[in-house]
């Protein structure tokens, strides 16, 4: 048995509670009245203080956003959602913002703790910068110093606003425009915050920058938007782990992501996704529904995005990445696991258009309980990818006779001398590996811990250090309950 | 609005009084949808928006035409969509109009062909025949481009054991449209070597749809040849009802200038302890386009399913264009299921590799494409058969694709 099989052994034995991250912190918020309309537009911008510009472009994505209607292209069934039935901004209250941790309300600090996030802890010993988002305003920044003195400008996209406002207006909705989708175009009316990124040319940011969504208060949707700018040769590693509070009433999430890369630049973006997935009756759960777009602009460019989506009850999410960059690079590395009730409909897009473009996709889904998992996935070869390459796999495992696993890859090629290679397989746990694990005593929940780590091991390993440990966990808690 | 239901009523309207059998249930159907446009995920590739605004007149029986045929054996042979009894030497039944009930067919074109066809054969295999029969659907453009809509069953007893040729011919150039259907049922025990061999004329419109059911251990290996049509589809959905049946789809295309080849197939197990194999083989040259959609379903409870699809794809022009969809659908754990897809031109190294050895250029593409088909046309039992698909091969490579 490897290593790291038999840590992960040791770590799903030390985690006896189903999910651990079930608490709710007692903060007063500070809300704007239910509903969606012009005037909480308005009011989201007002109370950022933001320009005129931007209240603009907020504007006219709500008036855009009226005219659409929810996807339904997905293989989920989404209950409908009242949109006027929620709350578009709340804040921890505070007077001003903290200048050091001290500032920051105990009662917050308290919470990461339980979730695990050490701020002081990581700020001496692992040298990850984290950009705490508490509900929708960013709380604490650490080594904001360190990264300055690199030129790494990172920060609440709110204060880029502020701060860097060419910047954000030259790359805000660049990758996904407000008219995207339904739920991007949400995204761009109400945003309340999330993070911003600007590598400048050359630089080759100092540590991993990691940023812990949660969401709290109930009956809030949160909405972040997080933009990566990474200038001509220059290298980050972003980081993005959540884990919500357990709750009966369904969660509206509707995310952003752009990714930008200039010539010979690198994005990796990295995710562990553990929201509230509902109780083992599907009562519950967060919904999921975020557009992560990356676009690779310049030559040689690459991104490359590795996701573990363990929680919500609902994820609608596809990564995608734009090679508009000769000898541009994209990859997409995921692992979706779902148990119980949940459905995950995920995978990613890969649009070559620059001569030689390459991208690797390797997917692995886990379906057990009543859950079903889909991959849904787009390789397009543009005439101008000349000499392309696209290689895709995608796995599903099954476990117990009651569950899910689909796989609609979509394949595209316009270009003869672009090549793309597309394998799928289903299959369930190997009988002959469960038994070998019995027979050297191993629990039967263990032993399926075991191999279904095993069988997402490419893509675990593509996880920075501290994340792969916490991933491996989540696969094993993930999957407590379905055998047996 | 419905695309193309204004000129069908009216030539629906036409000809309904000398259809047999109930037809306006089937034609409401096919009105309440109209041809499917791009919109609709089945079609999401192929585009029926000229099709559908071109004015077909409804086929009139031909009892003159000569027919050509590939071999001396049992024959059934349909001109226009209409049975020519002089000609075919196997008994048959003849189809007689929707049963009454209201054919509500989901595919808005089936529902146009069992509202509109005026004939087609009921071919009963009960013991096993040891000649391939040979069914020939021919039709003659005219003057007026014709709608020729047929639809025919062929029905496998317990025991019995066939291989029947379907092929697809046009008589003489000009534009018409094919709009028709093979039912196919396996019962349990059967076996049936299904082939199609599709040469309609160069500005043909061939829409063909096949439902097939089998029974447990029932046998169905069909393999389709696509050379001809301006714009066709193969569209098999065969529903494997019975435990230890054996399902295997194949195809081979080659298609270049403007054509349009899809491939649509959705397998469905629904009961334990079947397999299916799917190999879809393709050479697109010129402006042409292929499209597969390939869709296993392992419902629950079907467990021990064996299901695997291939689909690969040679791009042989600058223009040429493949657009493919492997879908997987499983709802039951004890399964194994794959699909793989490839497109790309012809592998560099092997033509290099035949280069060296002084084979030109020309004459080693042609040699690396005929082999890539070979796959799929070297299994078919017949030599006149299989000549006659390596001809149309042959000439595709020959016109420069």
């Amino acid at each position: 048995m490897s290593r790291v099989a038999a840590e992960t052994v040791e770590q799903v034995r030390s985690l006896g509670d189903r999910y651990k991250y079930g608490f709710v912190t007692d903060i007063e918020s500070e809300q704007a009245p239910k509903g969606l309309n012009e005037d909480i537009v308005r009011f989201i911008s007002a109370i950022k203080d933001e320009p005129e510009w931007l209240l603009e472009w907020r504007l006219e994505a709500f008036r855009h956003w009226q005219t659409m209607t929810e996807p339904n292209w997905a293989k989920l069934g989404i209950p409908m959602i009242d949109y006027q039935d929620a709350y578009y901004y709340s804040a921890p209250k505070q007077k001003e913002g903290p200048k050091s941790l001290d500032e920051v309300d105990p009662e917050l600090l308290a919470t990461y703790d339980k979730l695990g996030i050490p701020l002081r802890e990581q700020e001496m010993l692992a040298g990850v910068a984290v950009d705490a988002v508490f509900d929708s305003v960013s709380v604490a920044t650490t080594f904001k110093a360190k990264l300055e003195e690199h030129g790494v400008i990172f920060c609440p996209i709110s204060e880029a606003v502020q701060n860097h406002p060419d910047l954000v207006r030259k790359y805000l909705g660049s990758v996904v425009p407000y008219t995207d989708n339904f739920f991007a175009t949400l995204n761009s009316a109400v945003f309340t915050d999330g993070s911003f990124v600007f590598v400048p040319k050359g630089v080759r940011c100092p540590m991993e920058l990691s940023t812990y969504f949660r969401i709290n208060a109930a009956n809030t949707g949160q909405f972040e938007r997080t933009l990566i700018i990474a200038e001509d040769s220059s290298y980050v590693s972003y980081l993005e782990g959540c884990t919500a509070p357990m709750r009966d009433e369904h969660q509206l999430h509707a995310a952003v992501v752009e990714l930008v890369a200039l010539d010979d630049a690198e994005i990796k973006y990295s995710t562990v996704q553990n929201w509230y997935p509902g109780d083992e009756n599907g009562v519950g759960g967060i919904f999921n529904f975020v557009t992560k777009r990356g676009a690779c602009i310049g030559a040689r460019s690459k991104i490359s995005w590795t996701q573990v989506e363990t929680g919500s009850a609902i994820t609608w999410k596809y990564p995608s990445c734009m090679l508009h960059g000769a000898d541009s690079v994209g990859e997409f590395y995921s692992i979706a696991i779902t148990n119980n009730y949940q459905q995950a409909d995920t995978g990613t897009k890969m649009v070559h258009m620059g001569p030689r473009s390459r991208s690797r996709v390797i997917s692995k889904g886990i379906s057990a309980g009543r859950a079903s998992n889909a991959y849904r996935g787009l390789v397009k070869m543009l005439p101008g990818a000349t000499s392309a390459r696209n290689y895709t796999q995608c796995d599903s495992l099954l476990i117990g006779s009651k569950c899910g696993a689909h796989t609609f890859p979509y394949i595209e090629s316009q270009n003869r001398s672009a090549r793309v290679e597309h394998e799928a397989t289903t299959s369930k746990i190997d009988d002959d590996q469960l038994f070998y694990c019995r027979q050297r005593g191993i629990g039967e929940e263990e032993a399926v811990a075991l191999i279904v780590n095993g069988f997402c091991r490419e893509v675990l390993q593509q996880l920075p250090m501290e994340f792969a440990v916490e991933a491996q966990k989540l696969v094993g808690i993930s999957l407590e309950g379905s055998v047996g | 609005m419905t695309l193309g239901v204004d000129s069908y009523r009216e030539a629906f309207e036409s000809i309904r009084a000398s259809l047999p059998g109930e037809r306006d249930a089937a034609f409401d159907a096919f009105a309440a949808k109209g041809f499917p446009t791009n919109r609709v995920e089945a079609w999401k590739y192929t585009s029926l928006r000229p099709l559908a605004r071109q004015r077909f007149r409804p086929a009139e029986p031909d009892m003159e035409a000569a027919v050509p045929l590939l071999g001396d054996g049992p024959r059934i042979v349909l001109v226009n969509g209409f049975l020519r009894e002089d000609l075919t030497t196997v008994p048959v039944g003849r189809w007689a109009g929707p049963n009454g009930r209201a054919d509500a067919e989901e595919e808005p074109l089936v529902a146009l062909n069992a509202a509109m066809a005026g004939d087609g054969y009921v071919l009963t295999i009960g013991d096993a025949w040891e000649k391939p029969i040979e069914i020939v659907h021919a039709t003659a453009p005219g003057r007026t481009g014709p709608v020729a809509q047929s639809r025919n069953r062929i029905v496998v007893g317990p025991g019995g054991e066939a291989h029947v040729v379907e092929r697809h011919v046009g008589l003489g150039s000009g534009a018409y449209f094919v709009n028709g259907v093979t039912g196919i049922e396996v019962a349990a025990g059967g076996r049936l070597r299904h082939t199609k061999l599709q040469e309609e004329g160069a500005d043909a419109h061939h829409l063909w749809f096949m439902p097939a059911r089998l029974g447990p251990d029932a046998v169905l290996e069909s393999t389709v040849f696509t050379f001809g049509a301006r714009l066709s589809r193969n569209q098999i959905e065969a529903d494997i009802l019975g435990e230890g049946a054996e399902l295997s789809l194949k195809g081979a295309y080659a298609v270049a200038g403007r054509q349009l080849a899809d491939h649509t197939s959705r397998i469905e197990h629904r009961a334990a302890g079947a397999t299916s194999r799917q190999v879809y083989k393709g050479a697109i040259g010129g402006q042409a386009r292929g499209v597969f959609q390939g869709h296993i379903i392992v419902a629950e409870g079907a467990q021990k399913t064996d299901g695997h699809q291939l689909n690969r794809a040679l791009l042989l022009s600058g223009r040429a264009e493949i657009d493919a969809k492997p879908v997987l659908e499983i709802y039951a754990d004890d399964v194994q299921c794959s699909h793989g897809a490839t497109a790309g031109d012809i592998d560099g190294d092997a033509l290099f590799y035949l280069r060296t050895r002084g084979i030109p250029a020309d004459t080693a593409r042609g040699l690396l494409v005929r082999a890539f088909l070979s796959e799929i046309s070297e299994e078919l039992p017949e030599d006149a058969l299989r000549r006659a698909v390596e001809e149309r091969i042959d000439a595709f490579l020959e016109a420069g694709a």
